[in-house]
């Protein structure tokens, strides 16, 4: 899957954009604020449906514009789509071919996001790591995504419930029943498919860590979800009935803290080398090493959920926050994949390395992006 | 305020309407010809004075009980369970339902602090304490307040012994019921499962 042609309107500092890239190593290079990211932004929410980075939908409409609007011609497996998003002050709205689609069905192509927060991925709060399995997970089961949006949901309601002063202790636990219920049946749904692909991942994972780190012990990325991995283990209705347990051990403490305590919102994932936890016991060098593994694995992931078609990779500034080493080792491996990449530098002297193989690179500046001859 | 302020204050209340429709409304009825103004009002103002909630399955009628209520026809012993007015409507077209409804006027949703007490569930129960009802059919929304909904309704009725059953899924995770063509609808109906 590749983008053949880019077209971004009135998109953060980005006036009117029309972008060519090539089909294998495109460099955007500029100096700081002036849109390179802006574009792998736009690149991730044409096959996400989500900005990696914007809290509110409408900060990504330019200043004093009424609608941001972002197209592509995009080609995969079958042959071109052509896709689009439309961002105005009340939704964002997808299309595909002209036809209106959900967020999800837009992402026909798979992106593998690479920023320099996520250096800091292992050492982060749980829920830096929950969002990156959850981004991971969207982009294959619209299933995962629904749930995950009718569970935050759940969660809410039940919280506001919890907080609600004027119930009765009773009255309370009566309200609470049908939320509990559907906590534990849409909850259970949640742990099953993190469980399940993180399985996958870990599958893939051992062989690039050692790839990077051939003298370390074998990488893994295990997930540790909050009823317990026993539950998991037994499968899904011993989650639910686990779930449903836990909630009730909780109650008191539930309504003394006003908040939900049981639940696949309190999961988490560690990473492992050999016995001992990274995020404990790791080195600057291996905390590096696992993330970097971890995004090849990903790409290996989603390269295989799509038969066999590479996604592409958005590479943000991380040039600079990768040792030399690292660096070459980096750019050896995409440059002998075979997928469209997309890298933001301050300089191209950064990812001028052998065996990278043809680049297009672009100047961008001021929200302007022009090709390189 | 002028008559004009006052129309597009009160026309900005309604919902999803804002200040900058509200006042290009305004503006298009004042262009109108008299009648139209009239007739609007009219509209407007019968629809408090003509309509009312059927004292039996709280749907909007302007005669009590309403046409299906009062419809000897449709079997009584089954009744469906909806929200809003507009998901009987939804059922109505799919002509596979003749039994009765009793709408809710909502769903459960603590967000937007919507209780029990805030729907017609206590007239539900009265209505099957009294009368000859056999099944229950709940076709609520397939959304987390629907799904709510459906198992508070469930707890409060097993006890009775009436039978309960759920509309299938067909209808989308998070689809509401008044956008769901009539084949699916229907499909969801035949497919009901106990709940
Ligand atoms: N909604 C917006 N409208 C206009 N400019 C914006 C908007 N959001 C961000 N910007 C500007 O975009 C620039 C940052 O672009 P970015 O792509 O992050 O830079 P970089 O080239 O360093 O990656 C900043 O100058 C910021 O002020
Ligand atoms: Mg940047
Ligand atoms: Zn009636």
């Amino acid at each position: 899957m590749h983008i053949d042609d880019l077209s971004l309107r009135n998109f953060r500092n980005i006036a009117d954009l029309r972008l060519t890239p090539g089909k294998r190593i495109n460099l955007l290079v500029g100096r700081n604020a002036q849109g390179k990211t802006n574009i792998i932004e736009a690149i991730g929410l044409l096959s996400t449906g989500q900005s990696f980075r914007a809290q509110d939908f409408r900060d990504m409409i330019r200043w004093n514009a009424q609608d941001a609007e972002i197209a592509a011609r995009a080609t995969c497996g079958a042959g071109a789509d052509a896709l689009r998003v439309s961002i105005d002050s009340r939704r964002k709205s997808f299309t595909r071919n002209d036809k209106r689609v959900t967020a999800a069905a837009a992402g026909k192509f798979f992106t593998v996001l690479f920023a320099p927060e996520e250096i800091l991925l292992l050492k982060g709060p749980p829920a830096s790591r929950r969002r990156y399995i959850d981004s991971i997970i969207f982009q294959l089961s619209h299933t995962h995504r629904s749930n995950s949006m009718q569970y935050e949901k759940i969660v809410r309601h039940r919280n506001r419930l919890l907080q609600d002063a004027r119930l009765s202790d009773s009255a309370r636990r009566e309200a609470l029943r049908p939320w509990d219920e559907q906590l534990a049946d849409i909850g259970s749904r949640i742990v099953m498919a993190r469980s399940e692909w993180c399985r996958r991942i870990n599958g893939l994972l051992p062989e690039r860590y050692r790839a990077i780190a051939p003298e370390d012990a074998q990488a893994r990325f295990v997930y540790v979800p909050h009823c317990g991995a026993n539950a998991v283990e037994k499968g899904i209705d011993s989650v639910k009935e686990r779930l449903r347990a836990q909630l009730e051990e909780r109650r008191s403490d539930e309504a003394v803290r006003g908040i939900t305590l049981a639940g696949p919102h309190r999961d988490d994932l560690e990473a492992e080398i050999g016995a001992s936890r990274v995020k404990h016991f790791g080195s600057q060098g291996q905390h590096r090493s696992f993330v970097l593994a971890l995004k090849l694995a990903e790409m290996d992931l989603l390269r295989e959920a799509s038969g066999g078609e590479e996604p592409v990779f958005l590479l943000d500034d991380v040039a600079s926050e990768l040792d030399a080493e690292r660096n070459r080792f980096f750019f050896e491996v995409l440059g002998a994949a075979r997928g469209q990449v997309f890298i933001t530098a301050t300089t191209d002297a950064d990812v001028r390395l052998p065996g990278v193989g043809e680049i297009s690179i672009f100047d961008v500046s001021g929200g302007i992006a022009t090709p390189r001859k | 305020m002028t008559p004009i302020d006052r129309l597009v204050h009160e026309l900005a209340k309604l919902p999803g309407i804002g200040e900058r429709t509200a006042a290009r409304l305004a503006f298009f009825i004042l262009r109108q010809p008299h009648e139209y103004a009239l007739g609007l009002s009219r509209a407007i103002s019968d629809v408090k004075e003509k309509v009312r909630l059927c004292s039996e399955c709280m749907n909007l009628t302007e005669t009590d009980p309403c046409a299906i209520c009062s419809d000897h026809r449709r079997n009584a012993s089954t009744v469906c369970v909806v929200e809003d007015p507009s998901d009987a409507l939804a059922v109505e077209r799919t002509h596979s339902f003749r039994g009765r409804y009793h709408i809710l006027h909502g769903a459960l949703s603590p967000l937007d602090g919507v209780g029990p007490d805030d729907l017609k569930i206590a007239q539900l129960i009265r209505r099957l304490e009294s009368g000859s009802t056999e099944e229950v059919i709940v076709a609520t929304n397939a959304n987390v307040e629907g799904e709510a909904t459906a198992l508070y309704l469930s707890k409060l009725i097993k006890p009775t012994g009436i039978k309960i059953t759920r509309l299938a899924s067909g209808i989308p995770v998070g689809g509401d019921l008044e956008y769901i063509d009539a084949s699916t609808l229907t499909r969801a109906f035949e497919e009901r499962r106990e709940i």
